[in-house]
């Protein structure tokens, strides 16, 4: 073996590994979270010295949270307008993850509830705040304590100036800082000026940027809550009521998002229609659908939940969820309980006396009223709860083409359901065409537009579309009724009337545009009515790619098992 | 007020290790502590009429030693409330600081351990914020290759095990 001594040796360059250790401290201590455990991670020397505690763990998962490749986007709560950019609905939330604390993974944000997503403390803070850009807290060892009996006192000196911060910012958001009217001048104060709205803008903002996402520490998945006992108070209050409550609390249902979503189908199968109908339809389907039921809005919102399936024991979105029955076409899925939600009392009759069996509203209200629950049914609700599994478990308990039959059934109701508010919109319109303005005392003048009349409605066995044709969700071809007999010579194809009736849409649309008078444009384009004339393309084009749909969930329900099964379990929207 | 003036632009020389000399302006030197508390020590005549040495550091690593000082000559001295604040504390570096460490990994390590050893504590700040900028965003393979020298240093690893046995061991 070489005798090596201290004065045989040279001095090397100077490097990372040759400064001094008190030197090696600055460095790390000016290193970001992230690059203190790489660093750490290096060589066994570095790891001695820097020693990383699972404190140091979740700061570097939280400041991963924020990188676009690891943590999708960070989206931004604007609490004085309580805007969410981008919001719920936004696609861009697919691939958007979230900190867990508790099992120090990095978790698709479906897996947390609302409040650990926008709580001012545990959201993402924004790029430039004092969150996103904090350094490592990491400092050498000084002996056992030493750094939490400096954190303890800096930390109470933070928590002073927080609770002044938080003071302001509640003021700020709420707008209380205006000071109250005169006595004798009114109850109200007198609305904000834009200076003062600009101030509390700004004052918000800065809090914002302040105070944003400094307790993620604390952000925990639903599962690491469920495990820590979070949810345990269901089970107390069934418990308190004399519920039989052993199995209950391995089905928690956490409240989720609010989300925009066209209608039931893609609230219950989502993503369904993407990728069968072409993709301006898709698009357009979603303006069609909904413009008319609310004005100015292009879809509806719907509440998601999570629940624990008790089977797998992962989280899922409700719609995941369904329960074999006996009879195979009904549709027993979770959509039959829409509207039974904690909060709604439109199905305030169910569980009363009058009610033999429990019914499909069973499971919501036995999670979320124990009123329910006290008043009978307590055992069979449990077991009932208990019977709802996802489906991935289902498969497994029941096999893939039973899956497949219940989906295909209740695939089929969802797309019927479309089908038939898409052939109510177009009756609409033609209805009342018909009625306002070409029937006699109708708004048009009949005579001045006698030749426009017979162009748009000449020729056309009215009725048959009506009862038929826009009634019928397949693309069977009925007879031809007319006067209660069977016109069997009537060679009629669907997609032919449809043609025709867009033809003279498009001829009642020029008649609009170019033909008819100023005032009676204006009378006859009313908000319902201009509506229909404005999206009957889209309709149109959606009505034969959904009847194909309907067709296709009903002849080869096979497609619909792979399409749920092969989904990630985890990717809930 | 004038006696003041004289005293910041009095010349003070320094040598390096080397035997090269630098005369720079006493406030400028009094940047480092090390030369502010030797000075006041040893009393206004002796700085004037001798040079002081520099043991520690050769010629080109004082020249930019210097060259910093003499750019933040009239910087006010860092508050200890900045100091502690961990929440505020960032690898922000001044433009021209940053365009002052572009140079040869060597050179920033020599700047560090003249700045520690001279005991400016902004430019070691400076540094040791270049160096942790240099590794952020780094993988472990990528900062390992960046943290151990090609031929291993025992004299690096010995300084390491004392630090550690001193910091860990009770």
């Amino acid at each position: 073996m070489a005798d090596v001594s201290l004065a045989t040796l040279t001095p090397s360059p100077a490097s990372l590994s040759t400064v001094p250790p008190e030197i090696l401290c600055l460095v790390i201590a000016n290193l970001d979270p992230i690059s203190l455990i790489n660093l750490a991670q290096t060589s066994t020397q570095l790891r001695i010295l820097i020693s990383p505690s699972r404190q140091h763990f979740v700061d570097r998962l939280l400041a991963l949270e924020l990188l676009p490749q690891h943590g999708g986007i960070v989206p931004i709560f604007h609490a004085r307008e309580n805007k969410l950019t981008p919001s719920w609905s936004d696609p861009s939330w697919a691939s958007s993850k979230y900190a867990c604390a508790g099992c120090l993974k990095l978790l698709p944000h479906m897996l947390f509830d609302n409040r650990s997503i926008l709580n001012l403390g545990l959201r993402k803070p924004p790029p430039g705040s004092l969150e996103a850009t904090k350094l490592t807290d990491w400092e050498p060892n000084y002996g056992p304590g030493a750094h939490w009996r400096r954190h303890r006192s800096e930390r109470l000196a933070q928590k002073q100036a927080e609770k002044v911060l938080r003071q302001k910012y509640n003021s700020a958001v709420n707008g209380l800082n205006r000071p109250a009217p005169p006595p004798g001048q009114g109850q109200w104060p007198t609305p904000p000026t834009a200076a003062q709205i600009a101030e509390d803008d700004a004052l918000a903002l800065s809090v914002e940027m302040t105070l944003c996402g400094n307790a993620r520490h604390k952000r925990f998945c639903n599962e690491c809550r469920f495990q820590r006992g979070d949810f345990a108070w269901q089970t107390k209050q069934l418990a308190a009521m004399g519920v039989p409550v052993a199995n209950y609390p391995e089905v928690p249902i956490v409240k989720s998002r609010m989300v925009h979503l066209p209608g039931n189908l893609d609230r219950f199968l989502p993503g369904l229609c993407g990728p069968l109908l072409p993709a301006d339809i898709t698009k357009e389907r979603h303006w069609a659908v909904m413009r008319s039921n609310q004005d100015e809005a292009t879809t509806s919102q719907m509440l998601l939940w999570t629940v624990r399936c008790p089977g797998c024991q992962k989280w899922h979105e409700w719609a995941a969820f369904r329960r074999f029955s006996e009879k195979p076409e009904r549709m027993d899925m979770v959509y039959s309980h829409m509207g039974s939600w904690p909060g709604d009392d439109s199905y305030g009759d169910w569980g009363s006396d009058e009610e033999d069996e429990p019914s499909d509203n069973f499971v919501s209200k036995s999670v979320w009223n124990p009123e329910m629950l006290a008043k009978g049914w307590a055992k069979s609700q449990v077991e009932f709860a208990k019977s709802f599994k996802c489906n991935r478990c289902l498969a497994a308990a029941q096999g893939r083409g039973q899956l497949a039959q219940q989906l295909g059934a209740a695939a089929a109701q969802l797309v019927e359901e479309e089908l038939m508010g898409l052939h109510a919109k177009l009756r609409f319109g033609w209805e009342m065409l018909d009625k306002d303005f070409f029937a006699p005392g109708g708004k048009l003048n009949r005579t001045k537009y006698e030749a426009v009349r017979q162009e748009v409605w000449g020729g056309i066995k009215w009725r048959w579309v009506y009862d038929q044709l826009l009634f019928d969700f397949n693309n069977t071809i009925r007879p031809l009724e007319m006067d209660g007999e069977k016109d069997e010579d009537a060679d009629i194809d669907s997609n032919k009337v449809l043609l025709d009736l867009g033809r003279r849409l498009r001829r009642f649309k020029a008649f609009i545009e170019d033909e008819a008078d100023e005032d009676d444009r204006e009378e006859i384009m009313q908000k319902w009515f201009k509506l229909w004339v404005e999206d009957y393309d889209i309709m149109e084009r959606t009505l034969q790619p959904m009847r194909d749909l309907l067709d296709k969930v009903k002849k080869e329900p096979g497609w619909l098992a792979d399409y749920v099964l092969e989904k990630d379990p985890y990717r809930i929207m | 007020m004038a006696e003041n003036k004289d005293k910041a632009t009095q010349k003070i020389t320094l040598t390096s290790n080397d035997g090269s000399s630098i005369e720079v302006d006493r406030c400028v030197a009094e940047r480092s502590m090390l030369i502010k508390n030797l000075i006041d020590d040893l009393g206004d005549d002796s700085v004037a009429t001798q040079a002081i040495p520099i043991p520690n550091v050769n010629d080109p690593v004082l020249r930019k030693v210097v060259e910093w000082c003499e750019k933040h000559r009239s910087d006010p001295p860092q508050s200890t409330e900045e100091e502690n604040d961990s929440r505020k504390k960032t690898t922000d570096i001044e433009e021209w600081d940053q365009k002052f460490m572009q140079v040869d990994q060597e050179m920033l390590f020599e700047i560090i351990l003249a700045a520690n050893y001279l005991d400016i504590k902004a430019l070691l700040d400076v540094g040791c914020k270049t160096v942790a900028n240099m590794i952020k965003g780094k993988s472990p393979r990528r900062s390992a290759r960046r943290s151990t020298s090609r031929t291993t240093s025992p004299r690096g690893l010995l300084s390491l095990w004392s630090f550690f046995r001193v910091s860990f061991i009770p």
